[in-house]
This record gives structure tokens, C-alpha cells and sequence, in this order.
């Protein structure tokens, strides 16, 4: 049964946000017996909400509240008010993300020892290795039921696109080829039924074979009776005492009106835009900057992850849109070495396109028609095309900032997302282009067609990890360097992107979290 | 709370159009659209014609029915009227300074794929593009001449459908 917590109960954690973060935070405290209220800004949706339809589900789930695009990106001109690709609803955008669930390598976790300072960036260590977080990754893996060694659930049997790159892989010379880890179930497993090869996995899974925290943390947690979800609830401010602690939130609740919810703790997960802009938003007399901002860091070192995308046409058909839409990683540029003339490494992740999405990703911008456009787009099903996953740099000047004068339909400051390529972006991803043509060759691909980035749906670092108070927002609890009971729990905390997509890490940050929580709270530290 | 209009804005932008959605949805072959599209496809209208010709130029497909590319513009012709006949007007003119012929008159494709090439970044062919865009290529309808299938589920999806029957590797 689900709890109802009094808006002045002051003994509960409030959570901001119920996706990879906050929906795992609130179901990991709940186990434990601790209360917790989740203030999600969607609506709630079922799998009947679900439809197989490219358009009609990115209207209904995406985040559409108004941001502005800005910086040398082409997201400035052709995706406006779109820098980010990410889900507003009860279970954020684990109900979007494709399932891949990779782990951080252990020289992402040292970026800034391995390489030094690098000009124009702002790179930093984490303040955790791989080896502390290794249990964790565990624990998140079994939770969410990943495919491979830790749950011993076989990977996804390979579809038609992913033959085709794994193949061209294969000739060229790349061993590290896998149909995983993926959080989709290959057999039944803990309530959820195995993958039927739908495809549309980015538009919510229609049978729950994807780990999503909408069907498992969320509920789970509400079960116990020791979490309140309140969905429509958008927070305008976290407000604090004179010592600095936070004391509770300020939100718009389903119905329009200004609530006040008190807390013991405060743990934002609203998202590496929602989250600073949360935080800056907060400001006060007594924090002029914002909350948690003695460093000046809060929405600095926003990083999308450097992306881009290929798809080959090829000279039979493919019909890379039977299955699953990231159906296998190709690994071996994940590594670390800078003789290929650039900083981290990327991943080559199988990556399908419904007709409607493809037409407007092939060729986003002004001159995506004509001829050639038609041409290429007629042999669809021949097509077989990866998304690149590669690291990012954090840089200061890509960042989160308050429009000054435009604000939203909460009378909160538009977001105004930065961002530009450091030029390790340039050199990574037309190094991937030139990878991307020789696998695709050696299979006899016809055509290759390049495509810029997406709007990001990896959004991470705006409130960074750091060992010193002066260099990031949090420490390596996600606990605030000012604030002790002022938590985030999302991938704003990440110190740097890597090259794996961020939701594995972001689980199991919030189960390491969730104990050091309980622990800190037993010893009223907190 | 206009979160509404806030949706179209953003998903217009997404796009990089000043376009409505309307069409959006892939329903646009309602039946008195499709009487009205037929009858568009075979106009003798020079704005009509030349509407038409556009949204052909845009996305040449030889594979499509005329109707395909007449049916997306039944709704916008309501909605955006004279945005429309202003671009009418205008490519006209520019046809008439470069070329000396109307644009529906220019013989080559290439030719008037140049004239375009000058007007992308506008208002009115923005419009048209979003519009064929949406209109072609979220048709179910036309899905089947680019071999995409659509919603899967219900079927059970692809597993037993040919997920991975790729044989020729």
C-alpha cells in the first residue's frame, strides 16, 4: 500500500524525480524502512500508455518544457528548443533508454591522471575507482536483470542489423562483439517476460522486458508502504534553516497549487538539466549562487556524451527495425589509447531507426531533401546503422544556465543549455566515421550516410563528484560538498561521461547511495 | 497550464519548422481529404500545380501515388493559406528573374532543385518540407514502398517474424 506523508513531516527523504536515480533511490531507502516522498514533474503511465509509434510516443513521454539550445553545436540551429531527448513521467527516461548496460571502464574513473590537464577542457578523477564501485554494478545488474555473467541470463540472439555489423566488425579485425549486457530480459525473469524482438524499445517497452523503474523500482517501493509518489508535482526550490541544512521543497503540485513538502533530506534526480537549474534556482540570501555552489561548478561540465551517427545501405535487404533497437555493442574502441590521436574511447552500439525517425535524423537542418535524400531513404530496409557512444570532456563553458528574462509556464527561468565540441569531439568522431566505413565496406555496403547528433538523451556532470570541495558540487556519495543533507542521486553527478551509456552507473550510484543514507541516518549524522 | 501549445512549439522546433503538427499523426486519410487530394493531384489551379510540384521536388519519390503527396496538403492549405500563396508567389518570382519561366514550367528537376536551394531556410518551405516529412514518411499508408512494418506488437512482435532471418552475409 501505497504511503500518504503529511506535508509537514519532517522525518521523511524527499526525492526529486523517479527515473535510473531517483525511482532506485526511493525503492533502495524503501527496503530499508525509510520514508521517502518522490515529487515526479510527469503524469503516470501504464503499458497500455505504449504504443509502437515513433511520433506519437515522443509527443506523449518526452520532456517538452521550453529549453533553449545554445552554443557551437548544431543542436543551436536545428534542435532549437530540443538539447535533450529525455522522458517526463512517473520513471523518467528509463522509460526511453534503450536497455544498454555497460559498466565504466577503470581509466574512466582517471581521466585527469591519465592525460593531465587538457587544453580548453576541465577534466577531473573521480573521486571513486572502478573496484569500489564494482559491488554495486553487481547489485544494479541483478536488480535490473542484465544480460550476462552476474544474473547468468543469456545475451538477446543477434537480429538482422546486428548480423550486418557484426560481421563487417568481425573482417575488419574487432573481436569485442556482443549482443549485451542488456537490461532486457532473454528468458523470463523476476515478474517481467523475455523479449519479443518488438523493436520500439525507445518508446517504452509494451511488455516490460526492459528494465524500467515505471514497472519495478517505483511500484516496488510504493509496496512497502514507506513511499509516497507524487506525479504532476513540479519543484520550483529546495528551501533551508539559517545553518544552511535544507528543510524541505517547494513544488506545483497536479492541481496548480503551491505546496510545501518538509523533509529530513533532500536528494535531487531530476536530471543533468533539472537538476542545476534545480539548485541554482535555490538561491537565496545566504547561498547567492545557488544551493550547493561554493565551487561555482552547479550546471558546469555538462556533458551529452560525443556522439553521432552511420547507417550503411547495403546491397540486400536488412529490415534493421525487426527486434530490438540497440541489439549489440562493438567494444574495442573503448579503450584507452591516445595514439589515435584522441582522449577516451567510444562505443559502437547497433542502433535501429524507425522510417519516420530516420527521415528526420538522416539529414537534420534545412537541406535534409531533394534527390539524393530520396534515394537514400527508398532503400530503408537495406540499411543497417550504429549510434557512437564516445567519451565526452568536461569543459566549463558547456553548461546549464537561467534565461534572464524568459521564463516557463511555473514563472521559473527557461534553461539554457550550452554546449560546444572540444576539438578531442572532432578528432573522435571522424575517427568513428572512417571505422564505421571500413566495417560497413567489408561487408559491401553501397552508401554510407553520416548523421550529427541526436538530441541527447545521456545528459551528465552538472553537479560533478569531486575529492576537493573546490573542484565539484558533491563527494563520492553523491552528498553535497555544503549541504550534508542535500543529496544528488542522478548522472549529474558523474566526473566524467566515458563511453558507456550512463544508466548501469547511474543505478548502482544510487544503491551505493541509499546505504551510505541509511548509514548516516542511523548515526544522526544526518 | 499551457503545456499544450508548449509541446508543439518544442516537437516544430525539433523538426526546425514554423510548422503545425496537425498532420502528424499519420490519420490524415480521412475520406473527404482524400476526395479533396484527388481532385488537388489533377487540378488545373497554377497554385495548386504548383504546391504540388513542390512537395514532389521535396521528397521525389517515382515509387508513390500522386495522392500521397496531395492528401498532406488539403490541411495545410486551410491552415496556413497565405504563408502558402506568398511562397507561391515569391518562387514564382525568383523562377521568373533566373529563369525567366514560372517554376512549374522549368523542365529540369535540377533546375528547380537550385531555385530551392535559395529558399530552404524560409518560413514557407520549412513548412512544406515538415509537412511532406510528416505527411510521407509517418504515413502508414506509404510504410509498405520502403518495406517498414510499423507496430509490432500485437503481432508478437518479430520473434517468430523474421527478426534475424538474414541469410545472405
Amino acid at each position: 500500500m501505497a504511503a500518504k506523508f503529511d506535508l509537514n513531516d519532517n522525518s521523511v527523504v524527499v526525492i526529486i524525480g523517479s527515473g535510473a536515480g531517483g525511482g532506485t533511490l526511493a525503492n533502495e531507502l524503501a527496503q530499508k524502512g525509510i520514508s521517502s516522498v518522490v515529487l515526479e514533474a510527469g503524469k503516470r503511465f501504464t503499458l497500455g500508455d505504449i504504443e509502437n509509434d515513433e511520433w506519437k510516443m515522443f509527443s506523449k513521454i518526452s520532456w517538452l518544457d521550453k529549453r533553449i539550445s545554445a552554443g557551437g553545436w548544431h543542436h543551436a540551429k536545428n534542435h532549437k528548443n530540443l538539447p535533450a531527448w529525455i522522458v517526463k513521467g512517473v520513471g523518467g527516461s528509463t522509460i526511453h533508454w534503450a536497455g544498454v548496460a555497460l559498466r565504466l571502464k577503470e581509466h574512466e574513473f582517471k581521466t585527469r591522471t591519465l592525460n593531465g590537464e587538457i587544453k580548453g577542457a576541465n577534466v577531473l578523477d573521480w573521486p571513486i575507482s572502478l573496484s569500489e564501485l564494482a559491488p554495486y554494478y553487481d547489485k544494479a545488474e541483478l536488480k535490473m536483470g542484465v544480460t550476462g555473467k552476474v544474473t547468468g541470463m543469456p545475451h538477446l540472439p543477434w537480429n538482422n542489423g546486428f548480423k550486418v555489423l557484426a560481421e563487417g566488425a568481425k573482417r575488419t579485425g574487432y573481436k569485442d562483439i556482443v549482443a549485451g549486457p542488456m537490461a532486457i530480459n532473454s528468458t523470463p525473469r523476476d515478474g517481467r517476460p523475455a523479449c519479443q524482438q518488438i523493436g520500439f524499445c525507445m518508446q517504452g517497452c509494451k511488455i516490460g522486458a526492459k528494465w524500467s523503474t515505471m514497472y519495478t523500482e517505483i511500484p516496488r517501493a510504493e509496496a512497502t508502504g514507506k513511499c509516497e509518489v507524487r506525479p504532476g508535482a513540479m519543484v520550483l526550490r529546495i528551501e533551508h534553516d539559517k545553518k544552511g541544512k535544507a528543510t524541505g521543497v517547494v513544488y506545483v503540485d497536479e492541481s496548480g497549487n503551491t505546496q510545501i513538502q518538509k523533509a529530513r533530506i533532500v536528494c535531487v534526480a531530476g536530471n543533468s538539466i533539472e537538476s542545476p537549474r534545480l539548485l541554482l534556482n535555490s538561491e537565496s540570501s545566504m547561498f547567492k549562487d545557488g544551493m550547493a555552489n561554493s565551487s561555482g561548478q552547479v550546471g558546469k561540465n555538462y556533458m551529452s556524451h560525443n556522439t553521432a551517427g552511420v547507417y550503411a545501405v547495403m546491397p540486400k535487404e536488412v529490415n534493421m527495425h525487426r527486434g530490438t533497437s540497440v541489439a549489440g555493442i562493438v567494444g574495442d574502441e573503448r579503450r584507452d589509447d591516445p595514439t589515435r590521436g584522441f582522449v577516451g574511447g567510444y562505443t559502437i552500439e547497433f542502433l535501429s531507426l524507425g522510417l519516420p525517425f530516420m527521415s528526420a535524423f538522416m539529414k537534420p537542418g534545412a537541406s535534409g531533401w531533394g534527390r539524393d535524400f530520396a534515394s537514400t531513404i527508398e532503400k530503408y530496409n537495406h540499411m543497417s546503422g550504429v549510434w557512437i557512444c564516445g567519451e565526452d570532456l568536461a569543459m566549463e563553458k558547456n553548461r546549464i544556465t537561467l534565461h534572464p528574462t524568459e521564463k516557463d509556464q511555473y514563472g521559473l527561468p527557461v534553461p539554457v543549455v550550452t554546449k560546444s565540441d572540444h576539438n578531442n569531439d572532432v578528432v573522435m568522431r571522424n575517427h568513428s566515421f572512417s571505422t564505421m566505413a571500413k566495417i560497413y565496406k567489408a561487408v559491401g555496403a553501397d552508401e554510407m550516410v553520416n548523421l550529427p547528433p541526436y538530441p541527447a538523451s545521456h545528459n551528465m556532470g552538472t553537479n560533478r563528484m569531486s575529492e576537493k570541495a573546490k573542484d565539484g558540487v558533491v563527494n563520492k556519495w553523491g552528498q553535497s560538498h555544503d549541504i550534508d543533507n542535500l543529496f544528488v542521486s542522478d548522472g549529474s553527478q558523474f566526473t566524467s561521461s566515458g563511453s558507456p551509456n550512463p544508466t548501469l552507473t547511474i543505478v548502482a550510484l544510487a544503491i551505493r547511495q541509499a546505504d551510505y543514507i541509511a548509514d548516516q541516518m542511523k548515526r544522526r549524522d544526518i | 497550464m499551457n503545456n499544450k501549445a508548449d509541446n508543439k512549439v518544442s516537437r516544430r522546433d525539433f523538426l526546425k519548422t514554423s510548422a503545425k503538427t496537425t498532420a502528424a499523426t499519420g490519420s490524415m486519410a480521412v475520406v473527404p481529404g482524400l476526395i479533396f487530394s484527388d481532385a488537388m493531384a489533377a487540378t488545373d489551379s497554377h497554385y495548386d500545380k504548383t504546391l504540388f510540384r513542390i512537395a514532389r521536388d521535396i521528397y521525389p519519390h517515382e515509387i508513390l501515388e500522386d495522392k500521397f503527396y496531395a492528401q498532406p496538403l488539403v490541411a495545410i492549405k486551410e491552415s496556413d493559406g497565405e504563408l502558402l500563396k506568398q511562397g507561391v508567389k515569391d518562387l514564382d518570382e525568383l523562377a521568373m528573374t533566373r529563369i525567366g519561366k514560372k517554376f512549374i514550367d522549368i523542365p529540369e528537376e535540377s533546375e528547380r532543385a537550385r531555385l530551392f536551394r535559395s529558399i530552404e531556410e524560409t518560413p514557407f518551405f520549412s513548412k512544406m518540407k515538415l509537412t511532406m516529412m510528416l505527411g510521407i514518411y509517418n504515413n502508414p499508408e506509404v510504410w509498405p514502398f520502403f518495406g517498414y512494418e510499423g507496430s509490432s506488437w500485437e503481432k508478437g512482435g518479430y520473434l517468430n517474424r523474421g527478426f534475424n532471418d538474414l541469410k545472405w552475409l
